[in-house]
């Protein structure tokens, strides 16, 4: 079989880059795009002037806002990224149909059959980030790998801007020699608990014997070993081979902590028609619904309950989110509810109702049929429940 | 300390426009009674209002200054979304 040839692109400061792009004043300064201005959201991409003082992603806006005083501070547009992102894959798929969309500023691209083509892998790589400027005017790092843990590490390693390529060659030296920590699934406590162990290098990691990783990491212990010795078999996944979602949930934070009983019901009915819609456009139901309650002192909970049906109409998740919410004591005031629905069906069968509100639940679905046919045509702000234009004011 | 370099308009506004080849192009916009000619298009993206359209436009008017103005392809409305405040 032929070695593999993987690549990785990844999109350097994405989100800081496109609004540079958009307005070429902010081109040189340190530029941080944030969910929001107020001073509970954090940093979603910062460019690399900012990054100079310190400045990170998922760093509140609060730091940001000490670490970097004169930096310029943009509230996100996601539907501008997401554009993009959709463009540059397609633009990827120009050299190979075999695209992963692995996150909204990272793709995978196996040129295993291509690259020949043009010219090589490195000269593949070379092509694509012209192109990629050339189209968007945006820069990028690829990483070249026999898998695409290797090819993710180059990436990384190579940023930014950059073209690197890790061979098996280079698994004893360069990647060995690699503090653990940069190893792709090793996170800060799995980092915490190798440096324990007396692991700082991904070499020392490799060198720990498999029952040992087990004991401590558990049924991980055996991909992290390895992943250490440079060893990763997962395939490049086009769209249609992703597996389905395992669930369907949403978020929200409220802009000030509140124990207002309407406003948390009609946060949660929001949040519950939008897990249900998404659920009904994706074919799916399920039938664990799970309530995350973040209380102000960021004490967070997170209950679950799974029904003896498949459901995916609004009304049926905001009831089963009510039951949760109903049991969580609420001394403090909530900072963040989140639902979801999980154990999904696709193409659920139709639920059998009781005789008593069999009318009523014909009616219900017939009315969101109706709400879904406008929200499909003229967007999802076109019709939405009354309940909700109560949200929470200012 | 610079808080943010966006305003918020959501004004609706008349655009002069080029219709070519399939894509359009903002030439001039009107806002407040003053017209700006649009000297550079630094960016441009679309998103969906429903089975409909809007396409996005940011735009060098005016000198550097940076306009996001988009069309609605339902309404047929041209709306100036931000003014990026130097």
């Amino acid at each position: 079989m032929k070695p593999r040839i993987i690549l990785h692109i990844d999109m350097d400061a994405f989100f800081a880059s496109v609004e540079e792009k958009a307005d070429p004043s902010l081109e040189g300064k340190p530029v941080m795009v944030c969910g929001g201005l107020e001073s509970r959201t954090v940093v979603a991409a910062a460019s690399y002037e900012a990054r100079r003082y310190g400045v990170r992603a998922g760093m509140p806006l609060a730091v940001a806002r000490v670490k970097c005083p004169d930096g310029i501070f943009i509230e996100g547009d996601p539907q501008k990224y997401i554009y993009t992102s959709i463009r540059l894959n397609d633009l990827y798929r120009e050299f190979t149909p075999a695209v992963e969309e692995f996150s909204i500023d990272e793709s995978f691209l196996d040129a295993t059959d291509v690259a020949e083509r043009y010219g090589g892998a490195r000269e593949l790589a070379r092509r694509l980030k012209a192109r990629v400027r050339e189209r968007f005017g945006l820069p990028c790092t690829v990483g070249i790998g026999p898998n695409k843990l290797l090819a993710k590490t180059a990436s990384k390693l190579g940023k930014p801007d950059g073209l690197l390529e890790l061979t098996a060659a280079d698994v004893p030296g360069k990647f060995q020699a690699l503090p653990v920590g940069k190893l792709y699934g090793v996170g800060e406590e799995t980092a915490k608990k190798l440096e324990m162990l007396g692991v700082r290098t991904i070499g020392q990691l490799a060198a720990l014997p498999v029952p040992i990783l087990k004991r401590v990491f558990g049924v991980i212990g055996e991909m992290l070993h390895d992943a250490a010795n440079g060893i990763d078999a997962s395939p490049v996944l086009r769209e249609e081979e992703q597996p389905p979602p395992k669930s369907v949930g949403n978020e929200y934070t409220f802009q000030r902590d509140t124990l207002d009983a309407e406003v948390i019901r009609s946060i949660l009915l929001g949040l519950a028609s939008k897990v249900a819609r998404r659920l009904r456009k994706g074919g799916h139901a399920g039938r664990t619904v799970t309530l995350k309650v973040r209380f102000s002192d960021f004490a967070t909970i997170t209950r679950s309950r799974t029904l003896d049906d498949f459901v995916n109409l609004d009304r049926e998740v905001f009831d089963v989110a009510m039951e949760i919410l109903a049991g969580v004591q609420k001394r403090k005031a909530i900072r963040l509810l989140g639902v979801s629905v999980s154990n999904l069906v696709h193409s659920p069968p139709e639920k059998q109702r009781s005789l008593f509100d069999y009318s009523y639940w014909k009616k219900y679905k017939r009315v969101l049929e109706s709400m879904d046919k406008a929200r499909d045509r003229y967007g999802e702000r076109a019709i939405v429940w009354a309940a909700l234009l109560k949200k929470e004011a200012g | 300390m610079k808080t943010t370099a966006v305003e918020e308009i959501n004004e609706p506004i008349a655009v002069l426009t080029i219709f070519r080849d399939g894509s359009l192009r903002p030439v001039k916009f009107k806002w407040a009674g003053k017209t700006y000619k649009v000297n550079r298009v630094t960016y441009e993206w679309v998103t969906k209002e429903g089975s409909y359209p809007v396409y996005h436009f940011a735009v060098m008017a005016d000198g550097d200054d940076v306009y996001e103005i988009y069309l609605n392809s339902f309404t047929m409305i041209w709306v100036l979304a931000k003014v990026h405040v130097k």
